[in-house]
């Protein structure tokens, strides 16, 4: 099991796109509504694996 | 482990019993077309708007399948699919649903719709999709919903829904998506919906439940997003978090958790943490800095205390850093400048000694810098002029001291300088009005001396400025030096709204020109060395609502008509030699009030001492509002006013003014809006005309910014 080790990386794409190339890491915000009062700019941030406009899931 | 196994053992056995009791129901309700037609006329008959918005659903006809909104199975002809969203519906949903038994997709989202969940959707045995979030809904989940076994997709989020999270749920072996958002939930969280193995999207956000986190949260192991955002939830975080490697998105924040951030949160593969808001306590645990994943970081507002650990600098795809609003202490470390993608870093209100790091000069993607309320020393760092990116440049209330750098002429994308209550000295820099895109300026309550530099005058967005408590002076407005063809002042910056310039030494007549001023609505020239006459010209200023002009050396008569008629007496106080006009007669001077100044104050000792009592009152008035002041500050910034940000789209008809779009559209009211991208919020605005446009506030103001918009 890999997820022994503490701490993480940054997420690398590699085959993750399948036959498309190149895939690409891609910083991307999920949809949030700013809360009353809260941080104008809390929207969360994933990563996702793009390759063409296409957006595949990290591995 | 075993523990485990018998449960999903058991959650087996419930699941082989629902699927018995699902055929023998299928068995006894075999639908047929008029069947469904029968359905449908039912369920339009129940909302209130049904006629209007349904036009086409009839009654005689043979086949739903081309109603609005209605898709069909292309064999059996049977309804599978509707979607009736946004269509302003109102009125409530008719137990009839549970009649369209192939239904496999429901979008009855955005309407009106009020009333409570038919219990009978639970007879929708096909339902992969079901989306009714956005409207009024009252009254329980039913927990019978737990037989839409085909379930993928639910969201409920946005209505008015109460009662607890149905824990029954949990038998929804194929439920992906889970957004029960904006409810008015309460209870715990069932730990038995922790137990899927297929849910990737929990959000939670904005109801009340209460209890704590289970360590169970961890068994899904598909979840990538997690949001339970602004509920009641207490306890500490679990120490076992640390199994949830599945998860990307952990949001936390504001809730009342209480005790350390445990270590084994440094095992999380998590792209965002946010833990703000809470009532977390001890240091930042070290690990943190190994969490290289990271890309927003947010520990704002806890209990937070103990140094920033440097190993924080590792963090090199963080673009958001938070940990404002804590009692941190130490110094910022110098490795923070190793964080090259910050956008964000933000660690106001907190206790950190110490200088400024000049390695901070590196981060040349920040948009905003903020370490206010600290107990910041020595000067600004040279290079912070290198920040080219930089939207906000917030350091009020620290004891920094030092010259302001000619240098922040770089900051050519600065929208937003603080540096009130330091120990600034020396003059303003003639550079500041290079800073083209500046709308909001405070230098206040420092030891800054000598005039206002003209070059103000060319910062054409400036909308506020705050130079009050300083030493400055000289004539206000126009410079007697300069014999340029046209004399800039501050006062031809003609979007200025906030004019502070008190408790100066400023000396000279108040000019002319502050009537071009026309959207300025707080003036503030009290307590300085002003003389001659108030001048009508501010008459102009419409939009007036504060004028403060006393303790000063003004002469001749307080005008009255027009605009002046809003401000009180004491607008004028202290000024000697100046007299109200009331009914056309000049007689009575103004009152003294509590002078400040050197006049005479009277001779016996009893006059002496009540002077002295109002000095006190005044004194400790004061001191409360400069309390009061950086929070009203921090709101404004929140919720900038100002046309710089503003960019209409379909700008054929003749260009609206700023006041215009802000009413019909009610200060950018949620109402209004019509969409969202990274960068920026679009409102919909109709004119007077019947034509509609497009209003975009861009977040920030940075060329990135720009380009998204010629894009979109």
């Amino acid at each position: 099991e890999k997820r022994l080790l503490i701490g993480s990386s940054a997420p690398e794409c590699g085959h993750t796109c399948g036959a498309c190339s190149p895939c690409k890491i891609q910083i991307v915000s999920y949809e949030c509504e700013e809360d009353f009062g809260s941080h104008a700019e809390a929207c969360p941030l994933g990563y996702l694996c793009l390759c063409h406009g296409k957006s595949f899931p990290i591995p | 482990m075993s523990g485990g196994y018998w449960f999903a053992l058991v959650r087996r056995l419930s699941f082989l019993l629902i699927v018995t009791s699902f055929y023998l129901n299928l068995k006894c309700s075999s639908t047929t077309i008029a069947d469904e037609v029968a359905a449908l006329i039912e369920l339009k008959r129940v909302f209130e708007n049904g006629e209007l918005e349904l036009y086409d659903w009839s009654e005689g006809s043979q086949s739903p399948c081309h109603w609005r909104g209605v898709t069909c199975d292309n064999t059996t002809f049977l309804v599978t699919n509707l979607n009736i969203s946004v269509l302003a519906l109102s009125g409530e949903i008719s137990p009839a649903i549970g009649n369209l038994h192939s239904l496999q997709y429901l979008d009855m989202s955005e309407n009106n719709i009020s009333g409570q969940i038919p219990t009978e959707i639970s007879n929708c045995i096909s339902l992969v999709y079901l989306n009714l979030q956005y409207n009024n809904l009252t009254g329980e989940i039913p927990y019978l919903m737990s037989q839409l076994q085909q379930l993928e997709f639910l969201a409920l989020g946005y209505n008015h829904l109460n009662g607890p999270i149905p824990s029954t749920f949990s038998s929804l072996t194929n439920l992906e998506h889970l957004d029960l958002q904006m409810n008015e939930l309460s209870g715990p969280i069932p730990s038995l919906i922790y137990w899927s193995e297929s849910l990737q999207y929990l959000m939670l956000r904005g109801n009340y439940l209460t209890g704590s986190l289970s360590a169970d949260m961890c068994q899904l192991t598909q979840l990538a997003y997690f949001n339970v955002r602004n509920n009641n939830l207490t306890g500490p975080i679990p120490d076992g978090i640390g199994n949830c490697t599945s998860f990307q998105i952990l949001d936390l924040s504001c809730n009342d958790l209480n005790g350390e951030i445990p270590y084994n949160i440094g095992y999380l593969q998590v792209s965002t943490l946010s833990l703000e808001g809470n009532r977390l306590s001890g240091r930042i645990p070290e690990v943190l800095g190994l969490m290289q994943a990271l890309v927003i970081l947010d520990l704002s507002s806890n209990h937070l205390e103990g140094p920033i650990p440097p190993i924080l600098g590792n963090l090199t795809s963080v673009t958001k850093l938070y940990l404002y609003n804590n009692r941190l202490t130490g110094s910022i470390p110098a490795e923070l400048g190793n964080m090259t993608r910050l956008n964000y870093l933000e660690l106001n209100n907190n206790q950190l000694t110490g200088e400024i790091p000049s390695e901070l000069g590196s981060l040349t993607d920040l948009f905003e810098l903020k370490v206010s309320e600290n107990e910041l020393t020595g000067p600004i760092p040279g290079n912070i002029s290198s920040l080219a990116a930089l939207n906000l440049l917030d350091l009020h209330g620290n004891r920094l001291n030092g010259t302001i750098l000619p240098d922040l002429e770089k900051l050519t994308n600065l929208t937003n300088l603080n540096l009130s209550s330091n120990s600034f000295s020396g003059f303003i820099p003639e550079e500041v009005g290079l800073i083209l895109n500046l709308d909001k300026l405070d230098l206040s309550h420092n030891n800054l001396t000598g005039p206002v530099p003209s070059s103000i005058g060319s910062l054409e967005h400036l909308l506020y400025l705050d130079l009050h408590a300083n030493k400055l002076s000289g004539p206000i407005g126009v410079q007697g030096g300069t014999s340029n063809s046209t004399t800039l002042s501050y006062l031809q910056c003609s979007h200025l709204n906030y004019l502070d310039l008190s408790h100066n030494e400023f000396f000279g007549p108040i000019p002319i020109e502050l009537g071009q001023l026309e959207e300025v609505n707080f003036i503030d020239l009290s307590f300085n060395n002003l003389s001659g006459s108030i001048p009508r010209q501010l008459n102009n200023c419409f939009n007036l609502k504060n004028l403060n002009l006393s303790y000063n050396h003004l002469s001749g008569e307080v005008p009255v008509s027009d605009i002046f008629a809003r401000f009180p007496l004491s607008s004028y106080y202290g000024n000697p030699q100046l007299c109200t006009a009331i009914n056309n007669l000049c007689k009575k001077t103004m009152p003294k009030g509590a002078s400040r100044t050197n006049g005479p104050l009277g001779a016996t000792a009893a006059w002496g001492i009540s002077i002295s009592v109002i000095c006190l009152l005044a004194l400790l008035l004061f001191g409360a509002m400069r309390i009061m002041r950086p929070r009203h500050l921090l709101k404004m910034s929140k919720a900038p006013q100002g046309p710089p940000k503003l960019v209409t789209f379909h700008l054929g008809m003749a260009p609206q003014s700023y006041e215009e779009m802000m009413r019909l559209t009610e200060n950018l009211s949620e109402k209004y809006v019509a969409g969202r991208g990274g960068s920026s919020t679009v409102y919909k605005c109709t004119l007077k005309n019947g034509h509609s446009i497009a209003i975009k506030k861009l977040f920030n103001y940075y060329p990135q910014n720009i380009h998204e918009f010629e894009t979109e």
